[in-house]
């Protein structure tokens, strides 16, 4: 999982494989960084066919402006620090919309270090940071 | 995906909410902040500490049938308890600086 300031947006974005359960087929989908959204990850409909997704279910997801929608949830595998999980991923209804969005729920596990001045992001898993934190903090003292 | 149509969100949504609202308030507040998965059918119900959880264990009864996925209990006071709890991995954020 590659994190990264999109140089024609200015956005941090997050590349991840992703793949169905249909399909062998694997792709990689750059997916907006979206801490606002609650969620796993959020998949264009031409995405979601493309890999093959199977349907799991729907409910509800309540939206920034405070509305609440309902989405249909697909069953798609991620690849994360190379480790396959399998998680379930809300539809965009909008076929005009061809961008991914992760939210919080996928990176749940993990710390991520937005540095807006100098463009850069690093994501890791809580526990390895919290290791190399006391370790500098050790030779610090 | 096999087809391209899918079924009626709205209308399985109202049924699927009218079944969330039937089950019983002792239950809800039990798994309060926890993930609901119901299968329509039989009205039966998963829980699960997330999304994933709850409907691994619904697919796992019912491998072919769509599940309604929800949070159970009230949404705003979850968020307001989760900012609340949230904690840091260290006493010195500044140490994170150097890690970039």
């Amino acid at each position: 999982m590659q994190a990264f300031f999109d140089s024609e947006d200015g956005n941090p974005k997050i590349k991840i494989n992703i793949r169905g359960d249909r399909r062998k087929k694997a792709t990689t989908v750059t997916a907006l960084l979206d801490t606002g959204h609650t969620g796993s990850l959020a998949l264009p409909v031409l995405t979601l066919m493309d890999v093959g997704a199977t349907l799991d279910g729907f409910g509800p997801l309540g939206l920034a402006d405070g509305s609440q929608i309902y989405v249909y949830y697909f069953r798609i595998y991620v690849e994360v620090d190379g480790v396959e999980k399998q998680i379930q991923a809300s539809m965009i209804n909008d076929p005009e919309i061809r961008e991914a969005i992760a939210g919080l729920e996928l990176l749940g596990d993990h710390v991520a270090l937005i540095d807006f001045k100098n463009k850069r992001i690093s994501l890791m898993e809580e526990e390895r940071l919290r290791k190399i934190t006391e370790e500098k903090e050790e030779n610090n003292e | 995906m096999t087809s391209h149509k899918l079924p009626d969100i709205n209308a399985l949504s109202k049924i699927a909410e009218d079944i969330y609202n039937n089950i019983p308030n002792n239950v809800k507040e039990e798994n309060n902040g926890n993930i609901i998965a119901i299968e329509l059918d039989s009205k039966e119900y998963f829980f699960g500490a997330g999304k994933d959880e709850a409907v691994q264990k619904a697919k796992s009864k019912y491998a072919d049938k769509l599940v309604f996925i929800r949070r159970v209990g009230n949404v705003e006071k979850i968020q307001q308890l989760y900012k609340k709890n949230l904690k840091y991995p260290t006493r010195n954020p500044i140490a994170y600086a150097g890690l970039l």
